[in-house]
């Protein structure tokens, strides 16, 4: 199988471009990897000219220097390796509290019909914060709902948790998500007419949108199943 | 007795100087790796070195049964274990909200020169992105693990790391644009 070309090495927008790019520049501290080979009985990895060696390399002669360090001075080694380690673990699992629900509706939104959107600018901006405060992570909550149902083989479920997005998030951050959730849980259960056309809506609404190919799939094996 | 145990300190066997080299050597080449990747799987940053020297004291335990040339695999399958854990506590704290957090600092794109402010919003935006997504998207464009060695430290097929590779950068894409224009782009 041929692996598929990083986002980073292809077409992306200036903030996506700038997302990834930020992640290369993360790394812990001199400071911290010290810490941490101390509190593993290890010797740091090493910067300055010995890293111009390459990382092999460099990782040899840091085992080598380590390896003396151990033979020439095994007690002090050996006693500081069965001591308690500087660390605390963090290990526990746990439950994850499930995001508050909102009200379930029973109506089935097929075509898209929104409000139109107003773009953001910087004078309004402490006032979207308000408005995204405290709603991002229980409309992912729900998304995530709807997917997991559809994954689950339970369409009309998911159908449901799309509706209740759709009826309480009527201008939510996530709707191209919920329609694309609910295109492949109406073509999932069998509603191909009802696929379709809200496939074709999505595709006049959002061409751009980086679920227009999955939409185009799903569009595609719709129709071929509704052909005689 | 005493001559026993002077010997056992001061002379360390063959096989324990060997393995403490290995683990030197897995340490100096990765640490680093396992500390990112645990910090792009959601663990916070004043967690990170608890997590990553975690990951190593499990490899200090396991080395014997890490085969040679796995070590990168093991200590990322690992990182992974041990990152789920740490968010697993962090989520039962309900101090802070993510979207709280999108509210108070989501930036605009000239904003986002900035390196440190662009790493928050896109620990935000994977924050947002469901677990196995946020997996194999860290994996895949961070790391650059190719589809064979995601298969091998998720233990699932390569075709399933694709169908979900595909998936997660859509959601991704999907959900900056949403972040960054929440009532026109989505």
């Amino acid at each position: 199988m041929t692996d598929p070309q990083r986002l980073i090495e292809g077409e992306l927008s200036a903030v996506e471009r700038a997302l990834l790019n930020s992640a290369a520049s993360d790394a812990p501290s001199a400071s911290q990897l010290e810490g941490a080979a101390l509190a593993l009985g290890l010797s740091p990895p090493l910067t300055g000219p010995w890293a111009l060696l390459g990382g092999s390399s460099g990782a040899k002669i840091g085992a080598a220097v380590a390896t003396l360090a151990l033979v020439g001075a095994g007690m002090l080694h050996q006693t500081t390796a069965s001591e308690p380690r500087a660390h605390s673990v963090v290990t526990v699992p746990g439950v994850v509290d499930p995001a508050e629900s909102p009200p379930a509706s029973t109506s089935a939104v097929v075509e898209i019909v929104e409000a139109p959107p107003a773009p953001p600018r910087p004078s309004e901006r402490s006032g979207a914060k308000a408005t995204r405060s405290g709603s991002l992570a229980a409309q992912v909550a729900l998304i995530d709902e709807a997917r997991s149902l559809l994954g689950a083989g339970d369409a009309k479920s998911a159908l449901s948790s799309i509706s209740r997005y759709r009826v309480t998030y009527p201008t939510g951050a996530f709707r191209q998500e919920a329609f694309l959730l609910e295109l492949e849980a109406l073509a999932a259960s069998g509603q191909k007419t009802r696929a379709i056309a809200l496939g074709r809506s999505f595709l006049e609404r959002y061409p751009n949108s980086p679920h227009a190919e999955r939409v185009g799939r799903v569009l595609g094996q719709a129709g071929r199943k509704s052909a005689p | 007795m005493t001559s026993v145990a002077f010997l056992d300190l001061s002379l360390p066997s063959l096989g324990a100087r060997v393995s403490r080299a290995r683990l030197q050597r897995m340490f100096s080449a990765h640490y680093t790796l396992v500390w990112r990747v645990v910090r792009r799987l959601g663990v916070p940053e004043d967690a990170a070195d608890d997590a990553a020297q975690q990951v190593f004291l499990v490899a200090t335990e396991r080395l014997a049964d890490i085969q040679e040339g796995s070590e990168r695999a093991f200590l990322y399958g690992t990182a992974l274990r041990v990152a789920r854990s740490v968010r697993r506590n962090v989520n039962r704290e309900p101090a802070v909200d993510t979207a709280d957090l999108l509210a108070c600092s989501a930036p605009f794109p000239d904003e986002l020169a900035d390196s440190g402010r662009a790493r928050k919003m896109l620990d935000q935006v994977l924050d947002l992105l469901p677990e196995e997504q946020r997996t194999i998207l860290v994996l895949h464009e961070f790391e650059a693990l190719t589809m064979r060695e995601i298969s091998e430290v998720l233990e699932i097929p390569t075709g399933t790391v694709a169908s979900r590779l595909r998936r997660a950068r859509e959601t991704f894409r999907s959900r900056v644009q949403a972040l960054l224009d929440p009532r026109g782009a989505s």
